[in-house]
């Protein structure tokens, strides 16, 4: 838990037009951890998770991950130099099934080169073979083994959150960012989700998430931070940081179309 | 009849080849190339020029006409992968449009050559070994020959992982992005292979032709082959070929119908576009993913994973 941070975010600034999506955030995210990332709709969220990964570049401030900076490198880099992340609604390929979608996340794949695919048949065949023995067992695990054949757009709402997260793990990154992984999944696949993901802490994966489902932000997360109007404003375990006067109001004041002050206070 | 058929076979041949390669770009990759003809006309002009003025071996001529298409190709890409689709599809136009105008404005080979008058005399492969009659023959299986090397060699390439890969990009960046594939690269080669390929169509059609002009290679022409990807099945190399096979059938049915149907060539001309494009309405309408759509690629459970 103590060391050096992992994920380490400093003075972040990023302004659309005259808005400041994030005003100067600052997160320190260590290693062996379920990171939360909340806060109400509209505080940033998802504009630092497209910092960190590279879809969005700051006007200020730095990110670094392992003590290597990330900010100015372009998306599919931050992927290769260990991060990776999902996305909020679904945009995964669907006419191709979920087994080309699992075989697509395999990093470094000499068959992307068909100079190396021609040339190296055997060597590439094998590797082919590898990966696929690897998405079935990621894809038994996230309990979508039976549909490695069906196109990733027959699939439902919450089958979808599980491939992402199944090709995230394909890819093999030592950090996934998870945007919201159980937003619109109903309640029981919701458990089974949560479950998965801590199993996979346990083992050594790294996590940080973006939810708003609270309950799930509890049970799930060693430590979160909450982002309101582009600051963090409060960070620490769960219980204490839900149980904050200022974080309850920051969920009460912008109560939106998709409010959760409610989900803040349940016990 | 026979003639008629032998010419036919060929013609299906050539724009068959050219419809794999757009069907490479648009149908696996998502690349709208609008201006797909500009590969076929560098196949011919670069085989012609190289064969005819710099007096190489034909064979040697055809496979510089593939070269640069490729290299066009991925010319076109590099500096347009960032651009999104709308944007990117009026550059592939306005790319081939340039490349037709500098043909038409640029003399080749003496004064009453190249430019508008175009380029005749261009020589036809291996031609001292056939007698007139048995030679389109010859060219025919050529073709058709060339059609099925080039059918095997799209359907290996869609089962690479690079193949993977294109065709994920056919559904938007984010997620090839979110996965650390670089891929500009990947538009890149995708449209220098389709190119390639493009080009080896052009350069078999200059040299059966024996004449080439910048009126072969108007915008129309593109057209024509995105008939044929979408009639036949964007996504699917064998569908594609069948839409071939039915647009040149009926764009060529003028040569055979004037004989037996009693109306004016021009007006036959005319009723066979709108044809063609009445086909292409209802197949939208009705079957949006072609005669035959992609075909889904099954992975079975390998042993050593049996869950």
């Amino acid at each position: 838990m103590n060391g050096h941070p992992l994920l380490k975010v400093e003075d972040v600034h990023v302004h659309f037009g005259g808005i400041a999506a994030l005003a100067g955030v600052n997160l320190s995210v260590p290693e062996g951890l379920i990171y939360g990332l909340i806060g109400p709709n509209g505080s940033g969220k998802t504009t630092l998770f497209n910092v960190i990964t590279g879809f969005i570049r700051p006007d200020r401030g730095h990110v670094t991950f392992a003590g290597r900076r990330l900010d100015g490198l372009s998306p599919d880099a931050v992927a290769r130099a260990g991060v990776c992340r999902t996305f909020q609604s679904h945009r995964q390929p669907v006419t191709m099934t979920v087994m080309e979608n699992m075989l697509l996340a395999a990093p470094m794949q000499s068959g992307e080169s068909l100079f190396r695919a021609a040339t190296r048949f055997a060597a590439v065949r094998g590797e082919e073979r590898g990966n696929l023995e690897r998405a079935y067992e990621i894809l038994d695990m996230v309990m979508l083994g039976d549909k490695a054949n069906e196109y990733a757009g027959s699939l439902s709402g919450g089958q979808k959150k599980l491939l992402s997260l199944a090709q995230a793990l394909m890819n093999g990154p030592r950090m996934i960012l998870l945007d919201e992984p159980v937003a619109g999944v109903n309640p029981r696949l919701i458990e089974d989700i949560a479950a998965i993901i801590r199993k996979l802490c346990h083992g050594g994966q790294n996590f940080l998430v973006v939810e708003h489902n609270m309950k799930v932000i509890r049970s799930l997360c060693d430590q979160v931070s909450v982002l309101d109007a582009g600051h963090i404003i409060a960070e620490g375990e769960p219980e204490e940081v839900l149980g904050r006067q200022d974080v309850l109001e920051a969920y009460l004041a912008r109560s939106g179309t998709e409010a959760r002050p409610d989900a803040v206070r349940q016990e | 009849m026979t003639d008629f058929l032998i010419y036919l076979a060929t013609m299906v041949g050539i724009w068959g080849i050219l419809s794999l390669s757009l069907n490479l770009q648009y149908g696996v990759t998502g690349l709208v190339n609008l201006g797909h003809i500009v590969f076929f006309m560098l196949g011919a002009y670069i085989s012609t020029i190289m064969v005819v003025l710099a007096g190489w071996p034909i064979f040697l001529g055809m496979a510089a006409g593939v070269v640069a298409a490729a290299a066009f190709g991925a010319l076109m890409a590099l500096p347009t992968s960032n651009l999104q689709q709308d944007y990117w599809a009026i550059s592939t136009l306005a790319a081939a449009e340039i490349v037709r105008l500098v043909f038409l404005n640029t003399q080749l080979g003496g004064p009453y050559s190249g430019a508008a008058f175009g380029m005749s005399g261009i020589p036809r492969p291996l031609r001292a070994y056939f007698t007139s009659g048995s030679y389109d023959l010859f060219y025919m299986v050529m073709v058709l020959t060339v059609l099925a090397i080039c059918l095997a060699l799209c359907w290996w390439v869609l089962a690479t992982p690079f193949g993977r890969t294109i065709k994920a990009l056919r559904e938007g960046d984010h997620v090839p992005l979110a996965l650390g594939k670089r891929i500009a690269t990947f538009r890149i080669r995708s449209m220098a292979l389709g190119g390639g390929i493009g080009g080896l169509a052009g350069a078999l059609f200059a040299h059966y032709n024996a004449f080439i002009s910048p009126q072969y290679f108007l915008p129309l022409e593109t057209f024509i082959v995105w008939a044929m990807v979408i009639l036949g099945g964007a996504g699917n190399f064998v569908g594609v070929i069948v839409g071939t096979v039915i647009i040149q059938s009926i764009y060529n049915s003028t040569r055979f119908l004037k004989d037996f149907v009693p109306i004016d060539q021009a007006l036959l001309g005319s009723l066979r576009m709108i044809l063609i494009a009445v086909l292409i309405i209802l197949v939208i309408l009705y079957m949006p993913k072609g005669l035959i759509p992609e075909r889904r690629r099954r992975y079975e459970r390998p042993p050593a994973a049996q869950g």
